[in-house]
């Protein structure tokens, strides 16, 4: 048996499969040396501060010495099996895993402004803080059933466990269980939807083979389990999205998390989740049985229209009730939580628009996710840095404490309205162009659907608007004579930056949107061939990919 | 040079952001004035003589002037330009916006005695990208510029009524920021669909062609238009309007939108956001909050120049593409019009706030507009036209000298003012020839448009059954109007002075007179001379519309 497993590996480019895999090889060796410095420098915020920082900036050099060497259609890594290893390496992940490094850096950058003086626990934070870096690295490199189940995981555990890191905080405590205990559930759905799949496909964990045994299947019975382990999928997947109804960890977790962490979630988590429904949609998506757009052979309505349906019903929900859940909070933290559950409905609408049939149209919805995320990244950074800083200074995240902010410190103040507009979806702002791609993506794929959640994506503009307005409003126009705040200077220049980031990304938002493009673009080509059963018993009735 | 008229309030607001606070006023008011003087460059360009009719009555509807393109996003096939010219639709309006943002930008001179007189940087750096964005909105020729300009402009009207407004502030700016929101995302919507009808319509085109010439590149070079390859589709406004595989798609029956007819519905999503932003009676409620809590230079800025992107709107959006649409809601729109004149001006009547009963005034004089686009014949368009310009110079006149009282008074109740001519002559004289010309005599602006309105709506019952008793009731309107107007000045402007011991009236200051001249004057030159002023301009291109819709 052993020579046998050392077999497999022969031939296998073992040195150039680690150097794909050398980011998440970076970040598993910062926690090792996390986990070792205090031993040797002693457990100081600063030192440890230094090292996670040194270990980040090493992954995001190798995350971009990779860039140009992955082939845009993806490459199995660590895998006896070429094509379909249990990780991917293609365009897709290595975009990702560049904003997932960036926005770690920013993430680092704010709890140096904030938590490096009064950090007493600096190794465990950053220990769990890269894990769950790796964790979402991992969710968004796979295809593998199982890969994405140890993927999940290994996000949600550190994940639950640094919401509930201020251990005096009994706010943060209740806020972590009542995380866990969703994960737990979530995850166990997911682990039975996973198992169903697997037996019903006949003992593979390959996406792919799941999408053609969904296209095959004619019997109702296992129809019905294949479309219960699906469900079962999608729950584990909506957890990390935290689309409705699947969100209730969501809001308490935000709040009582550290603003920093908040940050991180609100942006990384939701976006690895995204990009994971995209693979499982992916699957689904190139091993369609047709090519003919107007292919009626297939029963489109009840093969594909259910998940594209689902994913597009899903994403009507999830912002709509997140966008009128927020109106009713007090607390500035807990709004934008409602308000990233919001986005995360934005996005997911591009994700109904990659069932299509259309290559084209298929690419256009993953880059308008992808140049969204980029954007919504620099409008969460810097509306939490915001209120992370207010929360330092003033000691509160609650809606009075922003009160005359534009007075007591207008450098946060008019950074926050930048962002704050920007998360409405309005010009001058990136978020609106943010918006505009997905509805784009929506229209040009021109099906009832799409029109549909044109029309509820550019209505929620409308209702979100209030509550954004809100603190606009508590901040410029509310003034009750309470002190200046004094701000540290690069937490101010972070935020700052962040708002002048998201005015020149509206006007100058062709290179965002044109990478985005490239990086999308090899993940729906090249097309499968396709036979077309005409009756003739011999022909295979599904499609089978070009060689 | 366009673009330098657009931008150059943006850059006097990025000098403002620099300047000592104490420069601030001047700055902006030298960039306000710079803005207008820079604006007049382009009106000789429309001037000629009977040798040149084409200059002379506004272009061609399509042939702009100073036009300025450039690509400005072209990810995924798209091509946005930054598109900007004008015509004789839209270069009146430009020079109204500067002139009006001028003289409202005099009109804050006493900035420091106002009641909220903090930050007074930051006002003005609001007011000069508001005035950007007017700009924008007027002269953009890209669907998506223009939407992108017609969203720049609420931020900065939001902190402007927000901030600086009167006791009820917070509420009015709210109020407007949603309703207009309201209304600009249905036009998102339309935006969308458009594009992707235009795309459908000119890749039509070309199979259609390729099949008829039997050969590829004939079908491909069908697809150049106006001189360049439309991969995609277009949010060219004129090119929707003037290409005809593009007019014929929109107008078909087939092409629908959810299920509903095309034309009519994208015809109506533009109109509730133009309608609003009028804005016509069931959306009208936004505007009497926005103008008793702004700022009187704001109100100035809304009722001069905001109201009429809605008119202008109809003008290069909705009847140009749609005029289909145009016919299948000419009834609606017409009625919803005559309510507008008649139901503002009832309401105008019952008010005792000075500046509520200017902004009803509004509110019924825009119905016209909505009444004059709406019956589709050129004395229609023409009226409408004239009507928006005439409605720019005596509003904002009429809110200033509402302004002039309030600053001294402190309030602004109609029955406890008197007598004002008595102690206030010169300004008394200002206030006869503005709320006269917003009255609708005969000789002053305000008539020639309420007046080619009526003529328009008569001339279309020939159409129309319905039209005939809609001029009857619009005309009664005329009747509530002098009503309204004459009860104010009665109460107003004669009389005995009310006595008032905390507050005495001197005579309005000369920079008062000298904001309130440029729009007395313009009342009696337009109002006498309205060819040499206005139709000599406009005629051309709004008779052209209605050439391309088939009614002319």
């Amino acid at each position: 048996m052993i020579a046998a497993a050392s077999d497999i590996w022969a031939g296998i480019d073992i040195g150039g499969q680690l150097r794909l895999f050398s980011p998440e090889i970076a970040l598993v060796a910062t926690m090792l040396a996390i986990v070792t410095a205090p031993m040797l420098l002693g457990r100081g915020a600063r030192t440890i501060g230094t090292v996670a920082t040194l270990g980040v900036l090493a992954a995001l050099v190798l995350v971009l010495r990779n860039f140009g060497v992955v082939a845009p259609e993806g490459q199995g890594v660590l895998t006896p099996e070429a094509g379909s290893g249990m990780l991917i390496a293609d365009h897709l992940g290595t975009f990702f895993k560049l904003v997932l490094i960036v926005f770690l850096g920013g993430v680092t950058a704010l709890w140096w402004m904030g938590s490096a003086s009064t950090e007493r626990d600096a190794p465990e934070f950053f220990i769990l803080l890269l894990g769950s870096a790796l964790g979402m690295a991992l969710m968004v490199s796979t295809t593998n059933l199982l890969m994405m189940v140890i993927a999940i995981e290994t996000a949600s555990l550190p994940s639950y466990a640094i919401v509930g890191f201020n251990k005096r905080d009994a706010k943060g405590a209740e806020a972590s269980l009542k995380y866990m205990v969703f994960g737990a559930i979530s995850a166990a759905t997911l682990i039975y939807g996973v198992s169903l799949l697997y037996g019903l496909t006949g003992g593979s964990l390959e996406i792919g083979d799941v999408a053609r045994a969904w296209y095959a299947e004619t019997s109702g019975a296992n129809r019905l389990a294949l479309g219960l382990g699906l469900i079962g999928l999608l729950v584990g997947i909506g957890f990390k999205i935290s689309a409705v109804p699947l969100h209730f960890w969501c809001p308490d977790a935000f709040e009582g998390a550290k603003t920093e962490v908040t940050t991180w979630l609100s942006v990384a988590s939701k976006a690895a989740g995204l990009l994971l429904l995209a693979r499982v949609v992916h699957g689904f998506t190139v091993n369609l049985p047709i090519t003919k757009a107007d292919a009626g052979f297939l029963p489109y309505w009840s093969s594909v229209a259910p998940l594209a349906w689902g994913v597009g019903l899903m994403s009507i929900v999830t912002c709509t009730w997140a966008n009128f859940a927020a109106y009713r909070q007090s607390n500035v933290k807990r709004m934008l939580a409602y308000s990233s559950i919001a986005h995360a409905g934005y996005m997911l609408m591009a994700g109904a628009v990659f069932l299509s049939p259309s290559a084209p149209d298929a690419t256009a919805g993953m880059s308008a996710l992808l140049t969204y995320i980029v954007i919504y990244m620099f409008m969460n950074l810097g509306a939490f840095g915001v209120v992370a800083m207010v929360g330092w200074r003033a000691g509160s995240e609650e809606m009075s404490a922003f009160t005359g902010l534009i007075r007591r410190a207008p450098l946060l103040a008019v950074p926050m309205i930048v962002c704050l507009v920007s998360l409405v979806g309005l010009p001058p702002f990136a978020g609106f162009i943010g918006k505009w791609w997905v509805l784009v993506a929506l229209g040009r794929q021109g099906t009832l659907l799409s029109w549909v959640l044109i029309t509820a994506a550019a209505l929620n503009t409308l209702f979100s608007l209030y509550y954004y307005m809100r603190v606009v409003v508590q901040m410029t126009l509310r003034d009750d004579g309470r002190p200046a705040l004094s701000i540290p200077v690069g937490g101010a220049a972070l935020v700052n930056f962040c708002a002048v980031a998201l005015c020149v990304l509206f006007v100058f938002v062709d290179p965002v949107k044109r990478a985005s493009e490239r990086y999308a673009s090899g993940l729906f080509e090249p097309r499968p061939t396709v036979r077309v059963s005409t009756g003739d018993a011999d022909a295979p009735a599904l499609a089978e990919r070009a060689p | 040079m366009l673009s330098w008229t657009i931008f150059l309030p943006a850059i006097g607001a990025a000098l403002c952001l620099f300047a000592p606070k104490g420069q601030v006023k001047r700055i902006a008011l030298a960039t306000t004035l710079a803005t207008f003087v820079l604006s007049l460059f382009l009106l000789p360009t429309f001037l000629g003589g009977v040798e040149n009719p084409e200059a002379t009555f506004g272009t061609r509807y399509g042939t702009m002037h100073f036009v300025e393109r450039a690509t400005w996003i072209t990810a995924e096939s798209f091509t946005i330009e930054y598109f900007v010219g004008v015509d004789g639709l839209s270069f009146p309006l430009v020079i109204l916006t500067t002139l009006v943002s001028f003289l409202a930008c005099w009109a804050s001179w006493n900035f420091e005695h106002w009641k909220v007189n903090k930050g007074i940087r930051t006002y003005f750096i609001l007011f000069l990208l508001l005035e950007t964005g007017m700009l924008g909105v007027f002269a953009a020729l890209d669907f998506f510029l223009f939407y992108v300009f017609w969203e720049v402009m609420l931020l900065p009207m939001y902190f402007l009524i927000g901030v600086w407004g009167g006791p009820r502030k917070e509420y009015a700016a709210i109020k407007f920021f949603l309703f207009t929101l309201a209304g600009s995302v249905l036009m998102l919507v339309a935006l969308v669909a458009m594009y992707f009808q235009s795309a459908a319509a000119i890749s039509a085109a070309m199979t259609q062609e390729t099949l008829r010439s039997g050969s590829q590149s004939a079908g491909i070079a069908s697809g150049y238009v106006l001189g360049k390859f439309l991969t995609g589709g277009t949010f060219d406004l004129i090119e929707m309007a003037t290409n005809d595989a593009i007019v014929q798609h929109f107008a078909s029956a087939g092409t629908t939108f959810l299920g509903i007819k095309f034309a009519p519905i994208m015809f109506i999503f533009l109109f509730i956001g133009f309608a609003i932003k009028l804005p016509s009676f069931p959306f009208h409620t936004w505007l009497p909050d926005a103008h008793v809590e702004a700022p009187t230079p704001i109100s100035m800025i809304l009722a001069g120049v905001l109201l009429k992107m809605g008119g202008y709107g109809f003008l290069r959006l909705c009847y140009p593409i749609f005029p289909s649409g145009g016919e299948a809601w000419a009834f609606t729109l017409a009625t919803v019009g005559v309510i507008s004149i008649l139901y503002g001006a009832l309401c105008a009547m019952a008010q005792t706030d000075f500046k509520k009963l200017v902004a009803y005034s509004s509110v019924s004089h825009m119905g016209y507009v909505l009444l004059g686009v709406a019956i589709m014949s050129a004395e229609g368009f023409q009226g409408a036209m004239f009507q928006m310009l005439a409605h720019g110079i005596s509003s904002p006149m009429c809110f200033f000298l509402v302004g002039v009282v309030y600053d001294r008074a402190h309030h602004r109740d109609l029955n406890r003012f008197g007598g004002l001519w008595l102690t206030m002559p010169k300004y008394g004289t200002m206030a006869t020839i503005g709320f006269f010309a917003s009255l609708g005599l005969p000789g002053l602006c305000g008539f020639i448009g309420e007046a080619w309105v009526l003529i328009g709506t008569f001339r279309a019952g020939a159409r129309w059954d319905w039209a005939y008793p809609m001029a009857v009731l619009a005309a009664a309107g005329v009747i509530l109007t002098a009503g309204y107007i004459l009860w104010t000045i009665k109460r107003v402007y004669l009389g005995h002075p009310h006595e008032d011991p905390d507050h005495d009236m001197p005579e309005a200051t000369a920079r008062e007179m000298g904001i309130l001249a440029p729009f007395a004057v313009l009342c009696i030159v337009m109002g006498v001379f309205p060819s040499q002023t206005v139709f000599n301009y406009c005629n051309g291109t709004l008779n052209h519309i209605l050439a391309m819709m088939g009614t002319g």
